[in-house]
């Protein structure tokens, strides 16, 4: 008896859903209105330990001066990137040696870190002052990419920038 | 006049299923709203290389987006700042919080705050490398340097 009594109560109720679709309309606005896209982003992770500046080194096709081989003697190997004046890349070197173009200075660079052996803990970038970003992340896209001989990616990039003398 | 509104029969259409597609729809935007859109200056053009690593969900706890325009200014949340002294204030906020795990740490000690730096593909290293020893300098180590993995369509580089 309760149940049916219940029943006949709750069959002549009846919502107004006018107001809720009116609240639901304007969350809908709001949403729509401030819907973002996110873009399409992506990132180079980089542990910078420090950063000093260093004197831009006379690059040779031959050989290394005495102070590039005391500094790629650490356990750390340097790609110098000098820029032209439109900040694009003019010149590449990896540990002194002159690489022709960034497709070399992959092997190069990759060379370079299997010579270190275990030894290789970092990777020091020096860029010239004016080289744009764009080129620059070309050189750090080809940094990250490398392996250390335990299979390791590489995780310590270092970015310095070349001061002329 | 009267006669005829008495006559005129009283419309009340379902709006059930209405109030569904709404609703549906409403979830499906507070899905997708992406609060850290605030932080990205839609005027910066980042360069394009595919083999960037795509950002992982969820994967730093705490981030500081700073967007570098081509002339070397500094915009964060949409406001121009001083590179040097907004890096202190958050580098002494970041400081705090992790004073609470360490009391020892020390301004200049690491951080665990990762920054990160959306750059316009034409600014000069010499002014990214500015902000970049103001880092290292206030503590912050981890850097993700920002760029597209895919290019913008018409529609996303417009918004």
């Amino acid at each position: 008896m309760r149940r049916r009594r219940k029943r006949r109560k709750l069959d002549g109720i009846e919502l107004n859903l006018a107001a809720m679709l009116d609240m639901a309309f304007q969350l809908l606005m709001f949403f729509i209105l401030t819907f973002n896209p996110a873009q399409n982003e992506a990132q180079f992770a980089a542990y910078i330990p420090a950063a000093e500046p260093v004197t831009k080194p006379q690059l040779t096709e031959k050989n290394q001066t005495e102070s590039q081989i005391q500094q790629a003697s650490h356990s750390e190997i340097i790609v110098t990137v000098e820029g032209s004046e439109a900040g694009k890349i003019e010149k590449l070197a990896v540990g002194g040696k002159v690489v022709s173009d960034l497709a070399k200075l992959n092997s190069s660079v990759h060379n370079a870190i299997c010579r270190e052996g275990d030894d290789c803990e970092q990777l020091t970038v020096q860029v010239d002052a004016n080289l744009c970003y764009e080129e620059l992340m070309q050189v750090v896209d080809i940094c990250t990419q490398q392996k250390l001989p335990n299979g390791d990616s590489l995780a310590k990039l270092k970015l310095v920038e070349l001061q002329t003398k | 006049m009267s006669a005829a509104m008495q006559h005129a029969t009283r419309a009340e259409p379902d709006l059930t299923p209405m109030l569904d597609m709404v609703f549906q729809l409403i979830t499906f935007f507070m899905l997708v709203i992406n609060f850290r859109a605030a932080t990205i200056d839609p005027n910066i053009k980042l360069p394009m290389m595919g083999s960037a690593r795509p950002v992982a969900a969820n994967s730093e706890t705490d981030v500081l987006v700073l967007n570098m325009a081509a002339s070397g200014e500094v915009n964060v949340y949409g406001q121009s700042q001083d590179a040097e002294k907004f890096l202190e204030q958050e580098a002494r906020l970041s400081l705090e919080k992790s004073q609470k795990q360490n009391p020892k740490l020390q301004l200049g000690d690491e951080l665990s705050t990762t920054v990160v730096i959306r750059a316009d593909k034409q600014t000069e290293f010499t002014k990214l490398n500015h902000v970049l020893m103001a880092c290292q300098r206030l503590g912050f180590r981890k850097i993700s340097l920002k760029v597209l993995d895919k290019p913008l369509t018409n529609q996303a580089s417009t918004l």
